[in-house]
């Protein structure tokens, strides 16, 4: 994972020192532990981009990712007396994540919330891959719009997978993660975490096939 | 190998088993998912980084202080979100005792016959003896002045109508309880609608609510004065 700079502003205008970018993340943990705000802005730092992208994908819905991500580093320190270093911390920090995202994905399912992604979640009965929508043939369309209704389509058929395969396929396809840590992420077996995100990959290719 | 098993196990981001790669060097529909596949992850990987805004440390920030201080006033005065609905619920549940037990509680005041409660069992030789001490006493009741045998009639008498006049006499005469009974009859003044005269008897114990056993009336009452009772 790509550290950003060492040195930072954190909040309130106080600028951390260098010496938490020695610390690995256990040992920040420990100094959070140890009610070090400064060694929580050092992770902070570390790891709000990944979080904050990986809880995008997971939503198609930046602001509730940024919300979530604040959550997430919240539930960090209010938890720092529980943290254990049997796993990297980059695999609890993910999923502390993936339970928000995967609960606020309940909450809006339980609630019917209308969204963008309901419009292309399959109708009941009907084929899973369905094919989302007919690309725009026209000519003369800018290379940029084009570029941009294609991201917004692949968003929006991330979005549209059932939350089991979605999850798997962020991490791995999007994320870049080793199938072993989304494992340990997603506390699944291996095999099924492959086939989960095989199984996602294909689902996908259905839905965006005509902009392959 | 058959379609079916490459499907299963090619993976877009590995580099493909041998024996899946010479299969989808000869099938040409494998080796279009395949690329279609390739293209898909290669979509996904292309998706540009989400930058976080300016001030998330510092929204961050005063997010963690909002949870330090609903933490600490936790400790300092409780949750009010917690406490409003329990004290409510004190509240409440309080005065449902005191509103079940209240003197008069439930019915309004009825006319009918005077209650005296006997303070205790009565054995049957002290029975017939009150019978006629009752009724001789009643016959005997001079002009009603206020009782102070009020303090013995039934709560629900004593908000109903003036307490009756031989009541303290009548009741004087009744033996004093048996320790340790449990058993408490029930005295009954009959008053003519006239009020002219008064009785008093003593119910049996088998008496529940306003259902007496007319039969078990031991003096000498008439059917007529049974019904000016009930």
């Amino acid at each position: 994972m790509a550290m950003e700079a060492v040195s930072y502003q954190a909040p309130l205008g106080e600028v951390v020192s260098p010496r938490y970018g020695a610390l690995d993340d256990h040992e920040l943990m420990d100094a959070i532990r140890q009610g070090d705000e400064a060694a929580f802005y050092e992770l902070v730092q570390r790891y709000r981009t990944p979080i904050t992208n990986y809880l995008t994908r997971m939503l198609n819905d930046y602001d509730m990712a940024i919300d979530l991500a604040q959550e997430t580093f919240i539930r960090i320190f209010t938890s720092a007396h529980r943290y254990r270093a049997d796993h990297r911390f980059s695999t609890y920090i993910y999923r502390i994540a993936t339970n928000l995202a995967i609960s606020e994905l309940r909450r809006r399912k339980r609630w019917r919330l209308v969204s963008l992604v309901s419009f292309f979640a399959p109708p009941e009965g009907a084929e899973e891959g369905a094919e989302l929508d007919v690309p725009d043939q026209r000519p003369l369309q800018e290379r940029a719009l084009i570029d941009d209704e294609r991201r917004q389509m692949v968003r929006r058929a991330v979005a549209s997978l059932p939350e089991k395969y979605r999850a798997a396929l962020v991490l791995r396809d999007i994320e870049g993660m080793e199938y072993e840590r989304i494992a340990e992420i997603l506390r699944l077996p291996l095999g099924t975490v492959k086939s989960r995100i095989n199984r996602a990959r294909r689902l996908l290719r259905e839905k965006l096939r005509a902009h392959l | 190998m058959r379609c079916e098993q490459v499907r299963k196990q090619y993976d877009p981001t590995c580099e493909p088993p041998r024996a899946v790669a010479e299969h989808l060097a000869r099938c040409a529909r494998c080796r279009q998912e395949a690329d279609e596949l390739q293209q898909l992850v290669a979509l996904l990987r292309s998706e540009p980084e989400v930058a976080v805004p300016a001030d998330f440390n510092r929204q961050l920030h005063r997010r963690l202080e909002a949870v330090r201080t609903r933490s600490s006033s936790w400790w300092r005065l409780g949750d009010m979100r917690y406490a409003l609905p329990l004290a409510a619920m004190l509240v409440l549940a309080v005065a449902t005792v005191i509103f079940v037990n209240r003197p008069d509680s439930g019915t309004a005041p009825q006319p009918g016959p005077s209650l005296v409660r006997a303070p205790a069992q009565l054995d049957e030789d002290s029975a017939v003896a009150l019978k006629k001490t009752e009724v001789a006493a009643v016959r005997s009741a001079t002009p009603r002045t206020p009782a102070r045998a009020s303090d013995r009639t039934s709560p629900s008498l004593r908000t109903g109508r003036a307490a009756p006049v031989l009541s303290e006499e009548a009741v004087s005469r009744i033996p004093p309880p048996l320790e340790g009974s449990e058993e408490s009859p029930i005295l009954l003044l009959i008053r003519e609608p006239s009020g002219s005269e008064e009785r008093l008897v003593k119910l049996p114990s088998l008496v529940v609510g306003a259902e007496a056993k007319p039969m078990t009336l031991s003096l000498s009452l008439s059917e007529k004065e049974t019904e000016n009772v009930f």
